[in-house]
């Protein structure tokens, strides 16, 4: 395989009338001559203006994934510091036994929203933070590629994140564990809206992940710079697309769960009551396939930082980039395999214990690899010990302590008296603080000057992180030993003179010297603000392409995109270094059309194959997000009414959005040597928004696999109950899975009929056709199930609920092969311009699928054993 | 350098479709509705887990042997690297995978 | 007269604690966790130390340091820790016919016990007395949410989740008192849902089991009758049964030896008449959550009475 730079440019898209013609809505290029002769300073400053951040108000429009990173980053600290006083309420409350601080219902308040905030409202979003702002800037790219829908999501957890916190505002904040375990979270023992807070609010704010996992998937495979190859990439873009990837398949459990749980305490669907076949293991096998990879999820960010900046302080390349891709990829895998090693005090058989406690142990092998790759990268070369370097080694000691514990905790004897007492708050402390709080305070060491121009200061940084190490340690260590001396978790109080006294009281004090480390590190961060010194280019010695400007990168991050020949761009490459940024040369130099843009290229070798058309600021992503939080939050208050105000403008919202005219069909030169032209946003499986829309197939089918996985389950360990349920009317099964059938066809026609060319008026009637199938499809499934009371036992509510995901799915096609037939009929499409239509294929395809699927369940639930 | 992002996902996705056959083997054998009889349920578990150990094996081989000929320059190196790590470490899981089933003898021990 | 009950646990240092085991499993637990914590201890350090070792290193490190880090040390580590890890839990979960046979049902928030559920079908509540040197299944259940049964000095945990009967079989080794607690969340009063298990030897814990099955034995002093009117005429045996004086109930905890135990409100506070009568008139107060109402109602000298003859219930 040879050197990129050598390669043939890549073939443009065979020509077909629809090139020839201007197609309609494209915006008309300015004439070649107008372009040379224009003065520099003049297209300087117009290129400006294009990639300008709006000001006042009007930033909240702002798409701009450097805006929408630093939302997510300071939202997310926020939260941090929230339940961090959370946290030191509950070390008041059991810092001496017995004590009255906190009565019982405060205390399971506090601890419940100290672990809901933690998890769900500062680790992912934070993580997503780093992610969103630094992709673009590593790999070599203007924006993320669907910046829309990064705001989208920013917001969507913001509304989510309030309505949570707003449960304390009345007196609902839930209490029943972040875990909310069943049957306490059901209707019967919790009554009130506290749980309902939860879990409404958590699955608004969810969203916000789910969107960046499918952002971070295509702009990492689509958007990276000539010649950046898979090889060539980032450690840390390895790691983040695996993350995405863990989000795509880890969080559909936990919607699905939390689904279940909000129709039993709305509707009395009975999922988990015992008396109608439901099994309250059910909520804690969806929980924990989500809440295992999760915690992955927020390691694997946090190690990719740690590999990121460990090289930079030793000022050689990571030891063993292929070990370390290998490690990340099967551990993203393995973290899938171990969810039941929660469970293991359930009462599971003991060849499920034993499948669990090996796959627990299995996965210290790549986590191991990974270490030691970080070890041997500090041997190559004597290491600088800054501030950001202190919080590394902080990462190797707790975390690899904490790792340690965890194998020990996998050992099934050993997790039987360890489980559910404080040891295990030991462990997840150590590997989570280890794991991600601590290279994330190094990150923000790290890139802070990225975002403000300023160095924070080495001697304060010290302060915070010995304070912070020490306090740390002294308050999860004892908790070891606390917890094998018989203290339980989650209790709001203890009696004297069970040898738990001093331990607690040693835990507070630590807990607040840690609280005192991370209190420097704010003091710092606000007076470095106007007293830090300015950072001069490159402050760290850093290779990788995010420093390539002088602190604060302009908006536009790269004036010209520079080829990438090397995956330590800025160490290898002298052409970026011995001139001005703004001078160096590369593609998308020019701005003739007056639109963000940036280089699209081949998912694994890096070659540029298009040119993407990025959005300007916009306000329909706000307007939806405040639909949805209308929506859900109505849905808490019981004004469903007001549910449907909320649905409205966020469908309003969802439309104004993609209403747009089409950028497909026109072809530019990108600036990429001898006038490399090349098509702007293409229509086929290059396009990012086919590997978006691929993306998100993948999270619909992981939803799709929760519910499969429910109903299994129930069938299989309820017998009883689901052999006397009600029985699906089979006729209406077959027929549904003949009409899947049809719906796959079409979709597949569709589009064939984009890719081929084919008239516009042929895809619009396709599109029609499609609309009655689906809406047949509809009517199909409801009489199927039409005999089977979704009241009556478990099972039948999982059936009622697989139907009712399977009607969302087509509900969505409906509305978007009708969109598309509309926009062709008012002559908003021009040819080539076809990309809603592919995208549509693929997930009627998708869509097709589950429903067949779901159609022999029914057929074969249909049938009498 | 396609074939090889392959080479690196592939074992490792084997070794998930062996988890989930496993742990779908053992809830049959197990749970209350008992579709398959444990001794029955360990012979299927041992057979897939010879096919699926197989299988990585000669991928391992034939990625070391692609990483012996490959250039310590080449760009697609540290995938080659990556393809033999992820199939070493995925034929550790998959024999791992079958322990419980080998060294227990029925749903309870 | 109970002699050979000692003193509740409420006054002793550390019998609930999973290092000083009194039982077969938590004894096979405790010497697993000794052998991990000094393997693991010594893999630590040894990390540790290679961080140092790499740190002043001057030649750049070779690839078999990642694969002999990253791949053996957990193989061999993994593969001895699965052999010890299921043997030790082969041993402790292997159950035994001729073992007595505890039901033990969670409530919100104390625990229902009945002892040779298919025989003697003796009913009790909150203390456990068992056997030394027996193995003993308890059938653990739940009537409402989850709970689980953890008593660290004589055994692991198991959880007790309604709509399944989990087992667990438990071997105590030691005579003497020893503490458990609920450990799985279950509501408002979770931390006060405890329990005391005492155990006897075998000769003596069958002399207390027959004569516990019998009907209560409340002293029969004169000045103790208007308790037990009391308890009669307030309703008490809606929920509370006794042996001889009010049966069929069981919607709170057995009444019938309750002045034997050493605590009171699942193992929380010290059984005497004062907390006692404390209790009836205030449970709301001390254990939140309990469904028990509290007797505030009632006056003075009935309070006094009902709880002295309660105390009484040897």
């Amino acid at each position: 395989m040879t050197d990129a730079r050598h390669d043939p440019p890549p073939a443009v898209p065979p020509r077909s009338d629809a090139y020839e013609t201007a197609p309609k809505g494209a915006r008309e290029t300015a004439p070649k001559g107008a372009r040379e002769t224009a003065p520099k300073g003049a297209r300087d400053k117009d290129f400006e203006q294009v990639w300008a951040t709006p000001d006042g108000a009007r930033a909240l429009s702002s798409v701009s994934h450097r805006v929408v990173g630093k939302r997510f980053l300071i939202t997310g600290f926020i939260f941090f510091l929230i339940a961090g006083i959370l946290a030191l309420l509950v070390r008041l409350q059991l810092m001496v036994p017995e004590n009255t601080f906190l009565d019982s219902e405060t205390y399971n308040q506090v601890f419940t929203m100290h672990g809901t905030i933690m998890m769900f409202l500062f680790a992912i979003p934070m993580l997503e933070g780093f992610a969103v702002y630094l992709i673009p800037l590593m790999i070599g790219a203007r924006d993320l590629v669907f910046p829309r829908l990064g705001a989208f999501g920013y917001y969507c957890y913001l509304f989510g994140g309030i309505i949570v916190l707003s449960s304390f505002v009345f007196d609902a904040a839930p209490a029943g564990g972040w875990f909310m375990y069943v049957p306490l979270s059901t209707s019967q023992y919790t009554q009130g809206l506290s749980a309902d807070f939860w879990l409404i609010g958590i699955t608004l704010a969810e969203i916000a992940s789910v969107t960046a996992a499918i952002e971070i998937i295509a702009s990492i495979l689509c958007s990276r710079a000539p010649g950046m190859s898979l090889t060539r990439m980032p450690i840390l873009m390895w790691y983040l697309l695996v993350t995405a990837f863990m989000i795509a398949i880890g969080f559909p459990p936990l919607i699905i769960g939390s689904i279940l749980l909000e129709a039993e305490r709305l509707l009395g669907l009975p999922f988990f009551d015992i008396t109608q076949g439901g099994d309250p293991l059910l909520w804690q096998h969806l929980f924990w396939l989500f809440g295992h990879p999760e915690v992955y999820i927020i390691f694997l960010p946090g190690a990719g930082m740690v590999a990121t900046m460990l090289p930079v302080f030793v000022g050689k390349p990571l030891f063993g980039y292929g070990f370390a891709v290998a490690a990340v990829v099967t551990m993203g895998f393995l973290s899938f395999g171990l969810w039941a090693h929660h469970m293991f005090a359930t009462g599971l058989p003991i060849l499920s214990l034993s499948l669990f406690s090996a796959a627990s142990t299995m996965v210290a092998v790549p986590t191991g690899v990974q270490i030691f790759c970080f070890i041997a990268t500090l041997s190559l070369a004597r290491p600088r010990l800054t501030v950001p370097m202190y919080f590394i080694l902080g990462f190797l000691f707790i975390f690899v302590l904490g790792g340690l514990t965890g194998v020990m905790l996998a050992a099934v004897p050993f997790n039987l008296q360890a489980h559910d007492s404080y040891f295990v708050v030991a462990h997840l402390h150590y590997v989570l603080i280890g794991g991600f709080v601590f290279p994330m305070f190094g990150a923000l060491y790290y890139w802070v000057p990225h975002f403000t121009g300023r160095m924070m200061s080495e001697r304060l940084g010290k302060w915070a992180f010995w304070l912070m190490f020490s306090g740390f340690n002294l308050a999860f260590f004892m908790m070891h030993l606390t917890g094998l001396r018989g203290m339980p978790r989650r209790i709001a109080t203890y009696p004297a003179d069970l040898g738990w006294d001093r331990l607690n009281m040693l835990s507070t004090f630590g807990a607040f010297v840690l609280a005192a480390g991370i209190a420097v590190f704010i003091v710092d961060f606000f007076r470095h603000r106007h007293a830090g010194p300015k950072a001069g280019h490159d402050p760290w010695g850093a290779a990788t392409l995010e420093w390539l400007h002088t602190p604060v990168t302009p908006d536009y991050n790269f004036r010209a995109i520079p080829e990438i020949r090397s995956r330590e761009p800025l160490w290898d490459q002298p052409e970026l270094t011995d001139r001005p940024a703004t001078e160096i040369a590369g593609a998308l130099r020019d701005n003739a059309d007056h639109r963000r843009e940036t280089i699209g290229c081949d998912p694994v070798t890096g070659a540029p194959v298009q040119i993407l058309r990025l959005p300007h600021p916009t306000w329909f992503p706000l307007i939806a997000a405040l639909g949805l939080a209308v929506l859900f939050g109505a849905t808490l208050a019981s004004l469903y009414w007001l549910s449907g105000v909320g649905a409205g403008i966020a469908l309003a919202g969802f439309t104004g959005w993609v209403w747009e005219p089409s950028d497909s069909g026109a072809v530019r030169d990108s600036g990429i040597r001898d006038g490399l032209e090349l098509p702007v946003n293409v229509v086929n499986r290059h396009s990012h928004l086919y590997v978006g829309n691929m993306a998100m197939i993948l999270i619909l089918f992981a939803l799709f696999a929760s519910l499969l996985f429910a109903g299994m389950y129930l069938w299989n360990t309820q017998p009883l109950s689901a052999d006397a349920t009600q029985r699906p009317a089979r006729i209406y099964a077959l027929l549904t899975l003949g009409l899947a059938v049809v719906v796959f066809t079409l979709s597949w026609m569709i589009s064939r009929s984009v890719l081929l060319g084919g008239p516009l008026m042929l895809t619009a009637m396709l599109n029609v056709l499609l609309a009655v199938i689906v809406a047949g499809v509809a009517l199909t499934l409801t009489l199927a199930l039409v005999p089977v009371d979704p009241w009556s036992s478990a099972f039948a509510a999982v059936g009622w609920t697989l139907a009712a995901y399977i009607g969302a799915l087509l509900a969505v096609m409906l509305y978007w092969t009708l969109f598309n037939a509309l926009r062709k009929l008012v002559g908003a499409v021009g040819p080539g311009q076809g990309l809603p239509d592919f995208l549509l294929g693929s997930f009627g395809k998708a869509a097709a699928v589950m429903t067949a699927i779901t159609a022999a369940a029914f057929l074969f639930a249909g049938t009498p054993q | 350098m396609t074939a090889l992002v392959v080479h690196v996902a592939r074992p490792i996705t084997l070794w998930a479709l062996h988890f989930i056959a496993i742990y779908a083997l053992i809830s049959a054998a197990c749970a209350p509705r008992a579709l398959l009889d444990v001794q029955v349920m360990r012979a299927v578990a041992g057979l897939v887990t010879l096919g699926a150990g197989l299988l990585v094996l000669i991928w391992l081989f034939a990625g070391s042997r692609r990483l012996r000929h490959c250039a310590a320059s080449a760009p697609e190196r540290p995938l080659a690297t990556a393809a033999v790590w992820s199939a070493t470490i995925s034929a550790l899981a998959i024999l791992l995978n079958l322990w419980p089933v080998a060294i227990l003898a029925g749903c309870s021990g | 007269m109970e002699r050979d009950i000692p003193q509740s646990a409420l006054d002793i240092y550390g019998a609930q604690s999973a290092l000083e085991p009194a039982g077969f499993g938590a004894a096979i637990v405790f010497d697993l966790t000794f052998a991990m914590t000094v393997a693991f201890g010594t893999v630590f350090v040894g990390v540790m130390l290679l961080v140092w070792l790499a740190w002043r290193r001057d030649r750049p490190a070779r690839h078999w340091w990642v694969w002999s880090g990253g791949i053996v040390l957990p193989v061999v580590s993994i593969l001895v820790l699965m052999v010890a890890s299921t043997a030790a839990l082969v041993a402790m979960t292997r159950s035994d016919d001729t073992a007595l046979v505890v039901d033990v049902t969670g409530h919100q928030f104390w625990w229902d016990l009945v002892y040779d559920p298919d025989g003697l079908a003796v009913r009790d509540a909150n203390e456990m007395v068992l056997p030394a040197g027996r193995p003993v299944t308890l059938r653990l259940q739940s009537a409402d949410v989850i709970h689980s049964f953890w008593v660290p000095s004589l055994s692991g945990k198991m959880d007790m989740i309604p709509g399944r009967v989990n087992t667990l079989t438990l071997t105590a080794t030691e005579p003497g008192r020893y503490r458990g607690q609920c450990a799985e969340f279950c509501g408002l009063s979770h931390p006060r849902m405890a329990f005391e298990v005492v155990v006897l030897e075998p000769a003596a814990f069958d002399r207390w089991l027959i004569r516990t099955a019998g009907e209560a034995r409340d002293a029969a002093r004169p000045e103790l009758l208007r308790g037990r009117q009391v308890f009669i005429d307030y309703g008490c045996a809606a929920c509370h049964a006794v042996r001889g004086v009010a049966t069929g109930a069981r919607l709170g905890p057995d009444l019938t030896r309750v002045g034997a135990r050493g605590s009171l409100g699942a193992g929380m506070w010290r059984m005497n008449q004062g907390n006692l009568a404390g209790w009836i008139a205030d449970v709301g107060d001390m254990k939140p959550g309990a469904k028990m109402p509290s007797y505030n109602h009632l006056s003075g000298p009935d309070l006094r009475a009902v709880s002295a003859w309660l105390v009484s219930l040897k």
